[in-house]
């Protein structure tokens, strides 16, 4: 469970396989290719994110927050 | 007479309370009195909080005296289940990593206990992060089951069972996201409600699966349940899913007519290796309910096994979310149960999505199949004995499967939101105890109490208690 380091690729062979055994589905080698960079890119985005997060930071709280929100005031 | 006071229900006891029969205080005491005898054969309690019970206890007595408006568990000693949060004050989810953990709010429910008047004794075991159905925890030592500490105790809500069949308090609060309400109730001889998902606010209590995850009380008595869920139940504006449907004063329903009720048997699924012996304790369940006119109809529901496997699609990346943090920094730090909560790292979010996507649709085809043909569905909680410490725990990673078979009849029942009761029937030829549980409607509670509490009124499993005396 150790953190994927920076520069370790997400490689085309990983996406075919995760497409393959645990999606049934087929993409192909060059498709699998193009796809890496993006994937990679939203794991990242992801990782960094969620060291910021604390473990009770439940995703329905968006709309108490948006709730909450709405009548807050601009600090003077 | 401490022993006395303890044999009285919640309600009795709060009824004794208000005419001043007992006080408060005299009944903390017989309370910490109990928890110290059993804790060390029972291991039911994380922190007994005796001074502050003790004032919260005199502080009841006064407004007793003054005349005050009393709530309605005005002076009624509670313990609960160690995720549900206290600002300022350690809640360990029964883990290594929160030992020390501070809260920052107090949890919804418990704010609701506390202005209906309710004393904290303190708080309870329970399996590591909420994580497995026996009560096993490795790190605050196992919870055990208070017929027979050699058997487990049931889990997730490990000491809210034990302590609450010990008579160590009158109720408390449990969780479940897969049985964790259910198996401690059934396996101590208690009742314990897993409300419909929303009905019980989840704000300021430890997160194991958003989706999945409920609040409810365990108690000795369904009229007892009753009482306490609902104080707790109803909308919070910090808790986006907790329902605005209207709380129905619970106790008013329990009316113990049932003539005419249609009670559910499933033909497939929820007897699977079921023992002779709860088979009878189940049977028998049924013929009392039937002697009291309600028709009993067999009849087969949805593949519960597809349920249950979808729930694990939606529990298993949201558990692993919650905890993704720590297994990349402290995986050290867990139970061998982390075992179950790795797998979920490595689901592909779409199939966690066409998991959620599928949950209406299915919800909606089970309640209309089965609660279009009947009231309330009866079903063991588990179809086998309560087995030994030993025989539950798993002898490895690779046998934890084995041991989380222990909540297959109980998923089923998270993944599809319904609320589900566990009601004592019994006791199985190992001595302990046996129940079934009732399924409803979405917000059915109430009419799941007014069985559970029928069937109460002419059985008396619920009134017996555990061979307490070989604690002195």
């Amino acid at each position: 469970m150790t953190r994927k380091k920076r520069g370790t690729a997400v490689t085309g062979e990983l996406i075919e396989s995760m497409a393959r055994t645990l999606r049934r589905t087929v993409v192909t080698p060059a498709r699998a290719q193009a796809m890496a960079p993006g994937i990679e890119r939203l794991t990242d985005a992801v990782l960094a994110a969620a060291d910021a997060t604390d473990f009770n930071d439940e995703p329905a709280r968006f709309g108490s927050v948006l709730e909450a929100l709405k009548s807050q005031r601009p600090r003077r | 007479m401490s022993d006395d006071i303890l044999d009285l229900s919640l309600i009795e006891l709060a009824a004794a309370i208000r005419k001043r029969k007992v006080s408060s205080l005299e009944v903390t005491r017989a309370c910490l009195d109990r928890a110290q005898r059993v804790q060390p054969h029972l291991n039911c309690f994380i922190a007994v909080e005796a001074d502050q019970a003790l004032k919260a206890a005199r502080a009841a007595d006064r407004l007793l005296e003054r005349g005050a408006a009393l709530g309605s568990l005005h002076g009624v000693p509670l313990a609960h289940k160690d995720l549900f949060y206290r600002k300022g004050h350690v809640s360990t989810a029964g883990a290594k990593i929160l030992c020390n953990y501070r809260a920052r709010v107090t949890a919804t429910v418990v704010e609701r206990l506390q202005a209906a008047g309710a004393i904290w004794l303190g708080t309870l075991n329970m399996s590591e992060f909420a994580g497995n159905p026996t009560g096993h925890n490795e790190y605050f030592g196992d919870c055990r089951n208070a017929w027979n500490p050699l058997h487990v105790s049931g889990g997730s809500s490990s000491g809210s069972g034990t302590a609450v069949a010990a008579r160590a308090c009158y109720g408390a609060l449990g969780s479940d996201t897969g049985g964790s309400i259910r198996h401690p109730a059934a396996f101590n001889g208690v009742v314990g409600l897993k409300p419909t998902w929303g009905r019980v606010s989840r704000y300021g209590v430890l997160p194991r699966s958003w989706s999945l995850d409920t609040v409810g009380p365990l108690a000795r008595t369904a009229r007892d349940c009753a009482r306490l869920i609902r104080v707790i139940a109803g909308a919070d504006p910090n808790d986006a899913s907790a329902s605005g449907e209207r709380v129905p004063d619970y106790e008013k329903e329990l009316t113990g007519r049932v003539k005419g009720l249609k009670i559910g048997v499933p033909a497939n699924y929820y007897y699977d290796g079921a023992t002779a012996d709860v088979r009878r304790c189940m049977q028998e369940s049924l013929e009392a309910l039937a002697a009291l006119g309600a028709r009993v109809i067999r009849l087969k529901v949805p593949d519960p096994q597809r349920l249950l496997d979808l729930s694990n699609a939606i529990s298993q990346p949201e558990v692993a979310a919650v905890h993704a943090k720590w297994l990349r920094e402290r995986p050290q730090d867990y139970s061998i149960w982390r075992a179950a909560i790795e797998p979920g790292l490595f689901a592909p979010a779409a199939s966690y999505l066409e998991a959620q996507m599928a949950r209406p649709r299915l919800a909606r085809e089970f309640v209309e199949a089965v609660f279009g043909r009947v009231d309330v569905l009866h079903a063991p909680v588990y179809a086998k004995p309560v087995p030994t410490i030993a025989e539950a725990t798993p002898r490895g990673a690779d046998d934890i499967p084995r041991v989380q078979t222990i909540s297959r009849n109980n998923r089923p029942a998270n993944f599809l939101g319904i609320p589900s009761v566990s009601v004592p029937a019994g006791f199985s030829l190992n001595g302990l105890p046996v129940a079934f549980q009732l399924m409803g409607r979405p917000f059915a509670e109430a009419l799941l109490l007014r069985v559970a509490d029928a069937y109460q009124r002419v059985t008396d499993w619920h009134r017996r208690a555990p061979d307490l005396l070989r604690y002195g």
